[in-house]
């Protein structure tokens, strides 16, 4: 098993039983992940790190855009936006 | 009503991938990522993407699509050409987002629209968004005062009336103000101008709660309280949610309690 599969199998367990889960990632990892340590777990993993996030603009059509949207419908700039 | 294309079996489905690595994913996601012959992914975190690149063989991050000072809008037109040029090769296509790819997400919503004008099969699985691990997080429920949620910039853009008896949830709160859907972060200075927004409906000292879920199992969600006029300034990242309480209970309507019960009594 990888260190990735060991975080997979720790994110399957709840708060108060997953002493093993951490046993299984190794000294460095476990003590990274009890530090909550999101840069040193990227870089025991050698992971890419400040990815983008942002999904969606804040608007749909910026001034000077003159490209339709993908889908070729009327802007239902509202789509996408509201929670499901 | 459209046919399926009959040059191809091409077809894609935009899975959410939750938000924390190992706890979120549900089997019908996984099954569809592993399945695929081609995964484009939009993760939450390095560590995430590379979870999902262990799943199937032809893994490509979406991540190279944007660029500093490159409209979004512009992103998103991109990820919706590299996804549908495969699902035009015939390919089944997987679109793995983080969380649910159906909220406050363009490109899912937009290459499965595009999908299916042209003919191709198209489907969207949920995921757990932010916003579901929010309520589980903050202790809160959107059925106890009402709940509005905007992406920010789209609210100070195009203003609306705040209901201050609900609960007001902004999201992209990080990029408040920036009309060009380009930037990483905003300065203090377009912030304040969310903070003047605000100030309209709320107090100064109004209690509000910073809040990002966890990516990573055994993580603990950012949960920080304060107060509208520390907003400016405040530490926000792009996963950085605005959540404000109501400001008060809301308002009751007697006359119209009096007709209900006058019809509860009558019959």
């Amino acid at each position: 098993m990888n260190l990735l599969e060991a975080i997979e199998m720790l994110g399957e367990r709840s708060g108060t039983d997953r002493q093993p889960e951490l046993e299984m990632l190794g000294p460095e990892l476990k003590k990274a992940f009890e530090q909550q340590d999101m840069a040193e777990v990227e870089r025991i993993l050698g992971s890419r790190s400040n990815l983008m996030m942002l999904l969606i603009p804040a608007d749909d059509d910026e001034p000077g855009d003159t490209q339709p949207d993908d889908d070729g419908d009327e802007d239902t700039p509202e789509k996408g936006r509201l929670a499901g | 009503m459209t046919t399926e294309n009959e040059s191809g079996r091409g077809s894609i489905t935009c899975v959410g991938i939750g938000m924390t690595l190992g706890a979120h994913l549900t089997p019908q996601a996984r099954h569809c990522i592993v399945n695929a012959d081609v995964v484009f992914v939009a993760a939450s975190s390095g560590i995430v993407e590379q979870w999902i690149e262990q799943m199937n063989d032809d893994v490509r991050s979406l991540q190279g699509f944007y660029g500093d000072g490159k409209s979004r809008n512009q992103t998103y037109r991109e990820m919706v050409d590299a996804m549908m040029i495969q699902v035009r090769a015939g390919k089944s296509v997987c679109g793995a987002f983080y969380g649910h790819p159906g909220v406050f997400a363009q490109a899912p919503h937009r290459v499965i629209a595009l999908a299916r004008k042209e003919g191709y099969r198209a489907a969207m699985l949920p995921g757990i968004s932010a916003e579901d691990c929010l309520w589980a997080d903050l202790g809160l429920d959107p059925g106890k005062t009402g709940c509005q949620q905007y992406e920010t910039s789209q609210l100070l853009m195009t203003p609306r009336p705040l209901d201050t008896a609900a609960l007001l949830i902004l999201w992209q709160v990080c990029v408040a103000g920036d009309l060009t859907s380009s930037l990483r972060s905003t300065t203090a200075w377009a912030r304040q101008q969310l903070v003047n927004h605000l100030s309209h409906h709320y107090p100064a000292c109004h209690s509000m709660i910073l809040y990002e879920a966890a990516v990573l199992p055994a993580f603990a969600p950012r949960i920080e309280h304060i107060t509208l006029a520390d907003l400016a300034l405040a530490t926000l990242r792009q996963e950085t949610t605005l959540v404000v309480p109501p400001l008060h209970p809301p308002p009751r309507d007697d006359r119209a309690y009096a007709r209900l019960k006058a019809i509860a009594d009558a019959f």
